[in-house]
C-alpha cells in the first residue's frame, strides 16, 4: 500500500524532471552503478526529484540571486557560511545555487548529525540525496574520494534560519578538515529580506524545524574567494583560531556587502 | 608424507569451507579437508579427514602432513547454539588451530572473520579500514566470540612474525551454496525491514570469496584485510533484486514477530544492520593481492538461491 503511494508520488514529481535537470546532473559528476546508486547510497533519481522541487523554491519562490560563483574552485571544496546548523531551506538554496547557477554544475554534500540518522525516514532520505553521516572520516573521504563540495555548519548556535548578524562562534573543525585534506574553504553569505526573515523568526521553533516555509522574500547569496590553509590538521585548537577568525571575517564582510547593496 | 604444497582446510564441510576447497582444488592445491561431518562430494585432489580440530587427532594430522598452509574456517554462526558452545568452537577452536600450526612450524595460516565485526551504528563512518576497532559487541553481544577470535588472530599476526598469518573480513557473501546470514535473509520469500531505514550494503559473490582465499594464500600476504565485492546497494534494492518481498515494520514489531509467521529468527543485535550501514574499505586487499571481483553487482545479487523467478535468470555462476 505504502509502496504504491510512494510510487505514485514519485511519478508526479518525475514529471518535473526535465532535460535541463538531466543534462546538468549528468555534468555534475555523480558516478552511479547500474542500479542508479553511488556507493554512499545516493540515488540519482531521488536527487533529480529533489532538485526538481528545489528549483521551484530557487527560481520562483525565493528568486535566488548569486554573486561570486566564479570563485568556486574545481574539485573538492568546503562551503562555510552563515547558515543554520540544520539542513533546511537556507542549506538547500546554497546547494541549488551550486547546481543551477554554477558552471559546471556542482552537487553539494552535507554532514548529517547522528540524531537525524537515527530518525526513521529522515536519515534515509538525506542519504539518498547524497549527504553522509557526520564523522571526520566520512568528511575526509567525500572530499578526497568524491572531490565533493561539502557544506558544513560550523555555527555553534543551533537554528535553521539565517542570522543577518555576523557570526563570532564558528567551531574550528572545518579548519582542521581543510588542512587535513588540503581543501579550499569557500566563504559565503546568505542574505534574505530583513522583513521576511524577521517575520519568519517570530514563528519560532516550528519554523526552526523546517516545517513551515518562510515568506517569499528574495534571497541573495554571495560567495567569496577561496581560502587555503597550510598545515596538517593535527594542530592544537589555539593554532586554528586565526584561521577560524579569518573565515568568520570573510563571511561577515560578505554579509555587509550583500546587505549594503540591497 | 612431507608435501609442502598441501593446504589443510578446517570446517571444510561448512559453507565457506566448501567454497574454499573447491577454489583451492581448482588452483591445483592438494587439499586436506577437515571437518566433523562428511560432505557428499569432494573435488579431485582432496582428501577428507573426519575429525574435530579441538581433538588430539588434528594435532597429529598437522604433524604428519606438514602442510604449506592451514586455512581455518571451522566457525559457527548458528545462534541456536548456546553462547558457551559458540565460544568453544569459534574462539577456543581458532586459538587452538593457531597454536598447533605454530608448534608444527606451518609457514602460513589463514583465518576468516566478517566485516560485520566493525558494527552498524548511527554514527559509524562508512568504508572503515582495517585499523578501525571491531566494535560490533556494543549492540550485538551474540557475536562476541567471533570478535574475540578476530582480535586474537590480529594480535598473533604481529606477535609471531615467523608465521605468515592473514585474517580476512569479507562483506556479506551471497551465492547459491553459502549459508551466510544475509544469504539466508534474502532467500526467504518474505523478509522484514525496519520501517524508515534502508542502509547501504556491500556484497561479494562466493566464487570471488574463493578467489580471495587463493590470493591470500600466496606468499607474502600477511595481516588483516577487508574483502569487498563489486559494489554497494541499498537494502531494499537488494531485497527486490533477490526476488524477495520486503515487509517494512516498526522496530518494536520486528522484535515480536521474528521467528514467527514465516519471518526468520535473528538475534536482536542483527536488526541494527537493517538500520545502519556497516561498510568497509577493501582497497588494501586489492592493492596487496591484485584481487578484483569477477562477478558483477547484478549477477551477485541474483545468485541468491531460490528466489522468485531465479530459474529463468540464467545466473552464470550457477552453471
Amino acid at each position: 500500500m505504502f509502496r504504491s503511494w510512494f510510487r505514485t508520488a514519485n511519478g508526479v514529481v518525475d514529471r518535473f524532471v526535465d532535460g535541463e535537470l538531466r543534462e546538468r546532473h549528468a555534468r555534475s559528476g555523480l558516478s552511479v552503478n547500474e542500479y542508479g546508486y553511488d556507493r554512499w547510497g545516493t540515488s540519482r533519481d531521488d536527487q533529480l526529484r529533489a532538485l526538481a522541487l528545489a528549483r521551484f523554491f530557487h527560481r520562483t519562490y525565493f528568486r535566488v540571486e548569486n554573486d561570486g560563483l566564479e570563485h568556486l574552485p574545481e574539485g573538492r571544496l568546503i562551503l562555510v557560511g552563515n547558515v543554520g546548523s540544520r539542513l533546511a531551506y537556507d542549506g538547500v538554496l546554497v546547494s541549488t545555487s551550486l547546481f543551477f547557477d554554477a558552471e559546471p554544475p556542482r552537487l553539494t554534500r552535507a554532514l548529517v548529525d547522528q540524531d537525524v540518522i537515527r530518525t526513521p525516514f529522515a536519515g534515509n532520505l538525506l542519504t539518498r540525496l547524497g549527504h553522509v553521516t557526520a564523522s571526520a572520516t566520512n568528511a575526509e573521504r567525500v572530499l578526497i574520494d568524491e572531490q565533493a563540495a561539502l557544506l558544513v555548519f560550523p555555527r555553534r548556535r543551533r537554528g535553521a534560519w539565517v542570522d543577518p548578524e555576523p557570526d563570532r562562534d564558528f567551531s574550528s573543525n572545518f579548519v582542521r578538515l581543510a588542512r587535513r585534506t588540503q581543501s579550499p574553504v569557500v566563504p559565503f553569505a546568505l542574505i534574505g529580506g530583513h522583513g521576511g526573515w524577521a517575520l519568519a523568526a517570530r514563528a519560532g521553533e516550528l519554523l526552526r524545524s523546517g516545517l513551515i516555509v518562510p515568506p517569499p522574500t528574495p534571497v541573495r547569496i554571495l560567495f567569496g574567494a577561496p581560502v587555503r590553509f597550510e598545515g596538517t590538521g593535527d594542530e592544537e585548537d589555539e593554532d586554528t583560531l586565526p584561521e577560524v577568525r579569518q573565515v568568520e571575517h570573510a563571511v561577515a564582510e560578505l554579509i555587509a556587502r550583500g546587505a549594503g547593496r540591497r | 608424507m612431507n608435501d609442502r604444497n598441501a593446504v589443510i582446510v578446517t570446517g571444510a564441510a561448512g559453507s565457506f569451507g566448501r567454497v574454499a576447497v573447491r577454489a583451492l582444488a581448482l588452483r591445483g592445491h592438494e587439499v586436506h579437508a577437515v571437518d566433523q561431518s562428511e560432505h557428499a562430494s569432494w573435488p579431485a585432489q582432496t582428501e577428507f579427514h573426519p575429525l574435530d580440530v579441538r581433538k588430539k587427532s588434528f594435532d597429529e594430522l598437522v604433524r604428519s602432513i606438514a602442510p604449506r598452509a592451514i586455512l581455518h574456517l571451522a566457525l559457527v554462526r548458528n545462534f541456536e547454539l548456546t553462547a558457551e558452545q559458540r565460544h568453544r568452537i569459534n574462539f577456543e577452536g581458532t586459538a587452538r588451530v593457531f597454536e598447533i600450526g605454530r608448534a608444527h612450524r606451518v609457514p602460513k595460516m589463514g583465518f576468516v572473520s566478517r566485516a560485520t565485526v566493525y558494527g552498524a551504528f548511527p554514527e559509524q563512518s562508512q568504508f572503515v579500514d582495517e585499523e578501525h576497532p571491531p566494535a560490533a559487541g556494543r549492540t550485538f553481544p551474540e557475536i562476541q566470540d567471533l570478535i574475540a577470535a578476530d582480535l586474537y588472530i590480529n594480535a598473533m599476526i604481529w606477535r609471531f612474525p615467523e608465521v605468515e598469518t592473514f585474517l580476512l573480513r569479507p562483506v556479506n557473501v551471497l551465492g547459491p551454496t553459502v549459508q551466510t546470514l544475509m544469504n539466508r535473509y534474502l532467500s526467504s520469500p518474505r523478509v522484514f525491514t525496519v520501517l524508515g531505514f534502508n542502509p547501504i550494503q556491500q556484497i561479494l559473490h562466493e566464487s570471488d570469496l574463493g578467489a580471495a582465499f587463493n590470493l591470500a594464500l600466496r606468499a607474502g600476504v600477511r595481516g588483516a584485510y577487508n574483502v569487498t565485492g563489486p559494489g554497494e546497494l541499498p537494502l531494499h534494492v537488494l531485497i527486490e533484486e533477490a526476488g524477495a518481498r520486503s515487509i517494512p515494520l516498526p522496530e518494536a514489531a520486528i522484535v515480536r514477530l521474528k521467528g514467527r509467521m514465516g519471518f526468520p529468527e535473528v538475534p536482536a543485535g542483527a536488526i541494527e544492520y537493517l538500520k545502519y550501514p556497516c561498510t568497509v574499505d577493501g582497497t588494501k586487499f586489492r592493492s596487496v593481492t591484485g584481487f578484483k571481483p569477477e562477478v558483477g553487482l547484478r549477477s551477485t545479487v541474483r545468485s541468491v538461491p531460490w528466489t522468485v523467478g531465479s530459474a529463468t535468470r540464467g545466473d552464470p555462476a550457477r552453471n
